[in-house]
């Protein structure tokens, strides 16, 4: 479970960098716990796009409820929320 | 009285739609709402529902027909055995191609889009190119004569390298500005206003949802939804002979999205019927689907007015949007500067039915969050 959360956390991370880099935005400084929206490195468009790939990526089937803080303002929570929907 | 049922323009893009089937038949009762056609476009099968109660007088065309957008392909009556009027059936040899240099059947000018053919090249068996002399032309497999440019080129130009047919969205971009430049009396205006009451709201509204997505441009599209009706912007002028207004009965919300190279309007059906966050919520479901190219093309029509933003590009001062076929309002919201200057909201609209007084008064309502939560 560990391996697969660290791995899904790298995949994200390569997702967000290349979303943030065609902003001309590094994602060097940001936590796996920064809340993305928070972190400037993604506007309001950037972040839509961002959601829609990581949705496609690991076909979530995102429910308008579901587009949370809580579910997927970080690294960390993304990472958890498709752990636990892999496993529902 | 009976009533035609038309064709409905389900996108810009298509001229034409194929009938694939008739899901009733003559003297069947129908419900508004009931399927009465299915109907095949470039990009899908769509439903087309009746309005109305009523019975089906007659049916106008056959399922394989291709049918012009606006033709009659329905009547309904009170009654079932109310008289019909009579018309041209809804066929495609009762509708011509626009006259130039070549005469074409509407067959033809199909054939020709879907091949990318050039009218000029075909070989024609008498005073109009039909569908016969394309299909002999594809049989004999010649290579289509070289494109020559468009004998409206003024002469003085060098002749255009290349010409090719247009990609669907150009034909949808190019029917949305045609509608205007041939229909409208399109003015704009632009007021300016403190954005910091709206992003307070909206900030507020996020926090208390916990909303990964900021919500103002929904919001602000949420209020122009409320505000469209009491200031008379949610309809269009029908000219003609005797020139009427039209008021929708309802708000569609036409709201761009640019995805990748693509332009989206979005568009949230009957929006005065949900309270905000409904409407928010909805309307971040079409932004995402419109960001993964993945609209249904009823989600993409009936605007009846419209909402667009520059936001993203910051340094954007003024925005004269295009109003959407068929609506007399498109708002346009830029970022505010970071010089510190007042935020501006503008405003293209049809000056057929509205005066830049009316459309001064909506912005500046707009440019001021609701005082309660709707």
């Amino acid at each position: 479970m560990h391996d697969q959360r660290t791995k899904i956390l790298a995949e994200l991370r390569l997702i967000l960098g290349d979303a943030a880099g065609k902003l001309g935005q590094d994602i060097g400084g940001v936590a796996d716990d920064d809340i993305i929206p928070d972190t400037g490195v993604l506007d309001s468009a950037g972040l839509l796009e961002f959601v829609v790939l990581i949705d496609e990526k690991y076909a979530l089937a995102l429910e308008p409820e579901e587009m949370t803080i809580e579910n997927l303002g970080s690294l960390a929570a993304i990472a958890d929320f498709v752990l636990a929907r892999k496993r529902a | 009285m009976a009533l035609p049922v038309p064709i409905p323009r389900v996108n810009n893009n298509d001229d034409v739609v194929k009938i694939v089937r008739i899901p009733v038949g003559v003297g069947d009762a129908v419900h508004a709402g009931d399927l009465v056609f299915e109907v095949e476009t470039e990009k899908a099968v769509v439903g087309i529902e009746a309005e109305q109660d009523g019975y089906v007088l007659a049916i106008r065309c056959a399922i394989g027909d291709t049918v012009a957008v606006g033709t009659t392909a329905l009547w309904l009556g009170a009654t079932p055995d109310e008289p019909v009027p009579e018309e041209a059936a809804a066929t495609p040899a009762a509708q011509e191609a626009p006259a130039g240099d070549t005469a074409v059947t509407a067959k033809a000018l199909l054939l020709l889009r879907q091949h990318s053919l050039n009218a000029n090249a075909i070989p024609r068996s008498g005073p109009r190119l039909t569908a016969a002399d394309v299909e002999a032309f594809l049989e004999s497999g010649e290579p289509p004569a070289p494109e020559e440019p468009p004998a409206t080129l003024p002469r003085n130009l060098p002749a255009a390298a290349l010409t090719r047919p247009l990609t669907p969205p150009e034909r949808g971009l190019l029917s949305t500005v045609v509608w205007q430049r041939e229909n409208a009396v399109a003015a704009y205006l632009e007021v300016e206003y403190d954005a910091r009451a709206w992003d307070e709201y909206a900030a507020a509204f996020a926090k208390e949802r916990r909303l990964l997505f900021s919500p103002l441009l929904s919001l602000l599209a949420y209020r122009l939804v409320r505000l469209a009706p009491e200031h008379h912007a949610n309809g269009t002028v029908i000219e003609g002979a005797e020139p009427s207004l039209a008021t929708y009965q309802h708000v569609n919300l036409g709201f761009t999205v640019q995805a990748g190279d693509s332009l989206y309007l979005c568009v949230v059906d009957l929006a005065d019927t949900l309270d905000e966050a409904a409407f928010v919520a909805r309307l971040g479901e079409l932004q995402r689907r419109a960001v993964a190219h993945k609209l249904a093309p009823v989600e993409m029509r009936g605007a009846t007015v419209g909402f667009t933003s520059m936001a993203r590009w910051g340094g954007v001062r003024r925005h004269v949007p295009v109003l959407p076929p068929h609506t007399a309002l498109m708002v346009a919201h830029t970022a505010p500067p970071a010089d510190g200057r007042p935020a501006v909201l503008g405003a293209t609209y049809d000056h057929r039915m509205l005066t830049g007084f009316d459309v001064v008064r909506l912005l500046q309502k707009l440019a001021n969050p609701p005082k309660q939560a709707t």
